[in-house]
């Protein structure tokens, strides 16, 4: 019998072989190479569920690599908020795979070998960076997940080499920024291992390189996770990936970074340290705060789908950071701690998912990469279209979506920290609702262009030319959450496990001062 | 003593027009059948809502209470007397507007009237989600979703003027609602609930200094942009861009009365009566209205386009409604409660005539009209009764409203007992747009012979029932319990005649 | 209070019908045409400033960036425009023509080039170690 103990390590290790398996089943039979990952990731996802609820009942799962003992061996160690990034990030790629299956063959009809491999190969970076207990590790697997990405982003060929090459150069300066604070902490601790450090390190929080180790890993995660003003890479990786690829950049890719950046600032160093030796949440605030209206603005100024989309992520990490941001100073069990950091990376993830797949649809169906060009698609593609509408008016925030309701916990979190000693953190409650305004006004030309638009709106005989039902039914599910979920939310908050992820950290409700 | 009854019945009433949405998506190929669904719809809805009747009238409060998003807001159905008003006046009037509807999109061939009968539904959905809502953030949720469905209602015809139209509406009222959501966090905030509670909740003077309290009013005022208060009133001739029978059920009922049930949810149930008495803001919100009612009247007069004209007297008619909640006595609060259905049913009136003249003989302008009276005696007999109760003239439901205004005015004392002067010369302007029409669809005499017809009798029929509501409101006020109701929220609200400064 | 309104109300009704009766145009022209023309002038005048500041965003939105600089030099030649010699009169016209017509360029696809990625990371790590020596050197 298979133990609970087990499932993280093979989470990984099955992913990373079933990589290896698609590279050689697609050798002798293309069509083989979507079931693998398929089937892979399914499994994967169920052990996931098992783990969160193993984590969520019994408490943290540890497991030593090899039996090494941990200062010396790798350990994974699985506590609530990596169970539950895992199962967010699994079910996301879960999704993208089913749709992949015709878009790929469509899109890339002589890399699908290549594509699956790298594909597996990128979930597999993604889940070790969420399971990892091990600092180096974690680097490993960020440079696992961001080599993968430099080629599926690459992989149109053309134009998208271009933007690969720039994420890999600004990639590549992240991890670089990365290893240097890992290599100043092993110079002053002589450890890697998150736990140990957390131990260690206290005692060492006047000391410099401490200090400076912790900056380099803001500044390297605050590029892969494209924080406003290291955002540059972004729009162009976003928009010229395929959609699957896409969804899952914007979706999950640089969600996980913010996690790593969660980990970072409360595994490794406490809030005691943010708060008292480099208070520079406070400054991220601000920044995510110039990101969330910037980002915006700029996704009104861009007239391509895709590119558009890609700065409402911008944007939305602005959102996912400003709540990273508050999470020391709120204190309430609702929306004190990372609750609305938590919701929000969620919400994203299926919001920006549903989006971007649809994007894709539109790509699929007739090259269509403009807003002005989809005039009149929601007669031919009414699901399709459908599916982007609800996606569209939760972005925009309005109720019961889900981005209402990690709109409202963010602001709810503002006004908490304003009344806690930051009076000027009024001004995110503005911001917030300015860039409900501005999102409105992004999204809405959209819609319109879809609905309104388009000649012949008397004509009855519009041809139905709807998506194969594997590409739709993800988008169709990734719509139907954004509601559901949303109303979840609504209903069942305080959740329990972000209850137990802020008691591990002293954060909301828990902290303690 | 009010007694708390649980029970599931909002849900269903508000369950009626979402499930006959799916259904008319579902059946959108077989029109006959989808608008059935429509019309069933409509006849449930209003039978369950007028079946909570008895219940409040005793003094009681229906809950229904799903889950708690916040501690100490509950996501879930209250109704009480006031928001019934507003909920019977909406399904009811959902009813003719229906049929008239079938009459109205099958004469012109419209086209998409699947979406139009399902976004039709979903404004339905919100309306009276609005009406049974127990506090700001269920209010908050219907309000957005009413937004949403009706914008592609107003964008109906796809031209570039329709269009507009379209995006100055959400443009309006999806900002109007950014205001509306700032309004309530900070009113949870401060006082850490958002129900409505009779005289205001108790704890949000103490919690809050002056001028935040000042910002938070405005805020709310902001937030309520459906009520059309100039300056921010332009949205609602825009939309008048919408097929006729949207105009008439959303932008003379569900969407600006929404507006207004707001103003007075927010005065007497939110910061309630006596702090708006100290915070002198009684006085802010009688200006906001004597101003919309003029400049909204004198606009109408400049109008040629009949649906315009009757935008800016809808205007008109909704400041008059907040006038009333302003003057914060008894029978303003009274005239203001009982106004939203009895504007509503003359407003309709109004507004159907306008479609069905538009129908029968495609003609806009009033100017276009002359002698149209003597070949479609029906449409402009009922018009002429709307005109009346428009003028707040007997016998019709606009007099008892306009009486009861005129006494809260008396009941204020001070300066504001000459306020009726004002009323008069609204009214008074009133006559000077509303009588021409008359005259000229009467008594002048049509260019060329014209082989103009009524409209069908889809159309026909629920004109001339709204018509006729509206003389018997006059004669017995309590049809659909109306009257009793209004007594009912004001006997529970129990204000004293206080007196302005 | 009552009593006098009511009536009056009614008797301007009355008013009203007889004069139809008798002029065949209902009374208080005057009224009418003040509406029609000075008011309607006048509510057009702002609904079109209105919508001039809305398309403003608009055209702002399409590229900020170029309509700003666009905006800056209209601004700049506006400012000179006190000093404008008749000579001068014409040129400075047709500059302002052509800055008028000129319309902010949409972004190309791919804007950042690698160079300024970089600098703009070297910027950032020549800002935090200078933050870090400064911050060594004032420490006590």
């Amino acid at each position: 019998m298979l133990s609970v103990e087990h499932l993280p390590v093979l989470v990984v290790v099955i992913s990373m072989l079933s990589s290896f398996t698609i590279l050689i089943a697609g050798w002798l039979n293309k069509k083989s190479c979507c079931f693998i990952s398929f089937a892979t990731i399914l499994i994967q996802f169920i052990m996931s569920l098992f783990i969160l609820h193993h984590v969520t009942t019994d408490g943290p799962i540890i497991y030593w690599l090899g039996g090494w003992s941990p200062p010396w061996g790798i350990e994974y160690v699985v506590d609530a908020l990596n169970a539950y990034v895992l199962v967010l990030l699994l079910f996301l790629a879960l999704v993208c795979v089913t749709y992949s299956k015709r878009n790929i063959e469509h899109e890339l009809p002589h890399q699908i070998v290549s594509f699956y491999a790298l594909f597996q190969l990128l979930i597999t970076g993604l889940c070790g960076i969420t399971l990892t207990g091990d600092i180096f590790n974690m680097y490993v697997f960020i440079e696992i997940t961001s080599l993968s990405a430099y080629a599926l982003i690459a992989s149109r060929g053309k134009i998208a080499l271009k933007a690969s090459f720039t994420y890999l150069v600004l990639g590549a300066i992240g991890a670089c920024f990365f290893l240097l604070g890992i290599g100043f902490l092993y110079a002053i601790t002589g450890t890697l291992n998150i736990h140990d450090l957390s131990l260690i390190l206290p005692s060492y929080y006047e000391n410099r390189a401490v200090q400076a180790a912790f900056v380099f890993f803001t500044v390297g995660l605050s590029i892969k996770m494209a924080l406003f003003p290291l955002h540059v890479w972004l729009p162009d990786a976003h928009s010229f990936a395929p959609s699957e690829i896409s969804a899952l950049l914007s979706g999950i890719i640089i969600e996980v970074s913010t996690y790593a950046f969660i980990r970072i600032c409360f595994s490794v160093y406490t809030v005691d340290f943010i708060t008292r030796y480099v208070p520079i949440f406070d400054f991220i605030c601000w920044l995510s705060a110039i990101g969330i209206i910037v980002g915006s603005i700029l996704a009104i100024a861009q007239y391509n789908l895709k590119r558009m989309l890609a700065y409402s992520s911008v944007s939305q990490m602005g959102y996912i950071m400003l709540a990273v941001g508050l999470s020391t100073s709120t204190h309430s069990p609702l929306w004190g701690g990372l609750n609305p950091a938590l919701m929000h990376i969620v919400n994203h993830a299926l919001m920006k998912g549903c989006l971007f797949l649809v994007a894709g649809a539109f790509i699929y169906k007739a090259e269509l990469w403009d807003i002005a060009d989809l005039k009149g698609l929601a007669r031919k593609m009414p699901y399709t279209c459908f599916g982007f509408t609800l996606a569209a008016i939760s972005m925009i925030g309005v109720p019961p979506s889900v981005g209402f309701v990690s709109k409202v916990y963010i602001i709810f979190a503002s006004l908490d920290a304003a009344s806690a000693g930051h009076p000027a953190y009024i001004v995110f409650v503005a911001v917030l609702l300015f860039s409900t305004l501005l999102n409105l006004v992004y999204f809405w030309r959209v819609v319109e262009t879809l609905y309104m638009k388009g000649e012949d709106i008397h004509s009855q005989s519009v041809k139905r030319d709807e998506l194969p039902l594997s590409m739709l039914i993800p988008v169709l599910i990734l719509a139907a959450l954004c509601i559901i979920v949303g109303i979840f939310w609504l209903i069942e908050m305080p959740l329990p496990v972000f209850d137990q992820i802020n008691a591990l950290f002293g954060l909301g409700e828990y902290a303690t001062s | 003593m009010i007694a708390e009854v649980e029970s599931l019945t909002p849900v269903i009433a508000i369950l009626c027009p979402a499930i006959a949405s799916i259904l008319i998506i579902l059946f959108g190929k077989w029109p006959n059948i989808r608008e059935g669904w429509t019309m069933l719809a409509a006849v449930l809805q209003f039978l369950i809502v007028i079946s909570m009747v008895p219940v409040i009238l005793e003094g009681n409060i229906i809950k229904c209470i799903f889950f708690t998003p916040f501690p100490g807001v509950e996501f879930g159905f209250s109704v009480d007397a006031f928001g019934l008003v507003f909920a019977i006046t909406s399904s009811f009037l959902w009813i003719l507007v229906s049929s008239y509807s079938i009459g109205y999109m099958r004469s012109l061939h419209e086209h998409a009237q699947t979406r139009y009968y399902f976004c039709f539904a979903w404004a339905i959905f919100g309306a009276v989600g609005i009406a049974l809502s127990g506090n700001l953030l269920t209010m908050f949720i219907f309000y957005e979703i009413l937004t949403v469905s009706t914008y592609p209602l107003v964008a109906h015809d796809q031209t570039p003027e329709a269009l507009f139209a379209g995006r100055k509406y959400l443009a309006y009222l999806l900002t109007a609602g950014v205001f509306f959501l700032a309004a309530l966090i900070i009113t949870y905030h401060i006082s850490g609930t958002m129900d409505f509670v009779n005289g205001g909740i108790p704890n949000l003077a103490a919690e809050a200094s002056r001028a935040t309290l000042m910002v938070l009013f405005m805020l709310f005022l902001l937030g309520f942009m459906k009520a059309a208060w100039m300056p921010f009133h332009s949205w609602l001739p825009t939309a008048m861009a919408a097929p006729t029978p949207v105009s008439a059920l959303l932008h003379a009922v569900a969407v600006v009365k929404a507006g207004v049930f707001g103003i007075i949810r927010v005065v007497c149930y939110i910061f309630g009566v006596d702090l708006m008495h100290a915070l002198g803001l009684g006085l802010v919100l009688i200006s906001i209205a004597i101003f919309t009612i003029i400049v909204a009247n004198l606009f109408a007069l400049a109008q040629d386009n009949l649906k315009k004209r009757l935008a800016y007297s809808t205007i008109n008619q909704l400041s008059l409604v907040i006038f009333g909640v302003a003057l914060l006595t008894p029978a303003g609060i009274e005239g203001a409660m009982i106004h939203i259905p009895f504007h509503a049913f003359m407003k309709i009136t109004l507004f159907m005539c306008a479609g069905a003249i538009m129908v029968a003989s495609g003609k806009r302008n009033i100017s276009d009209m002359a002698g149209i009276g003597r070949v479609m005696p029906v449409t402009l007999i009922t018009f002429t009764i709307g005109a009346l109760g428009m003028c707040a003239l007997p016998p019709t439901a606009g007099y008892l409203s306009h009486h009861l205004l005129v006494h809260g005015c008396e009941e204020a004392g001070g300066a504001i007992s000459y306020f009726p002067y004002i009323l008069l010369i609204a009214a008074i302007l009133d006559v000077m747009y509303f009588f021409p029409i008359i005259y000229i669809a009467f008594f002048k005499k049509p260019e060329g012979g014209s082989k103009l017809k009524e409209a069908p009798l889809f159309m026909l029929v629920p004109i001339v029932i709204t018509a006729t509501c509206s003389i018997i409101f006059y004669f017995y006020p309590d049809l659909f319990y109306m009257s009793d109701l209004v007594e009912t929220a004001m006997s529970s609200l129990n204000i004293g005649g206080g007196v302005h400064p | 209070m009552i009593l006098i309104d009511e009536p009056l109300m009614f008797a301007f009704v009355a008013f009203w019908i007889i004069w139809m009766a008798i002029f065949k145009t209902p009374p208080g022209q005057w009224l009418i045409r003040l509406c029609e023309g000075p008011l309607m002038t006048f509510a057009r005048y702002i609904d079109f400033h209105v919508m001039k500041l809305a398309a403003f965003f608009v055209w702002v939105s399409t590229n900020p960036v170029a309509a700003m600089r666009i905006k800056g030099k209209e601004v700049k030649l506006k400012v000179e425009q006190p000093s404008i010699t008749p000579e001068k009169a014409a040129e400075y016209e047709r500059d302002l023509e052509e800055i008028h017509k000129m319309q902010p360029q949409r972004e190309p696809m791919v804007r950042l080039n690698i160079g300024t990625a970089l600098l703009l990371i070297l910027v950032f790590i020549a800002l935090y170690l200078l933050s870090m020596f400064i911050g060594r050197w004032l420490a006590p």
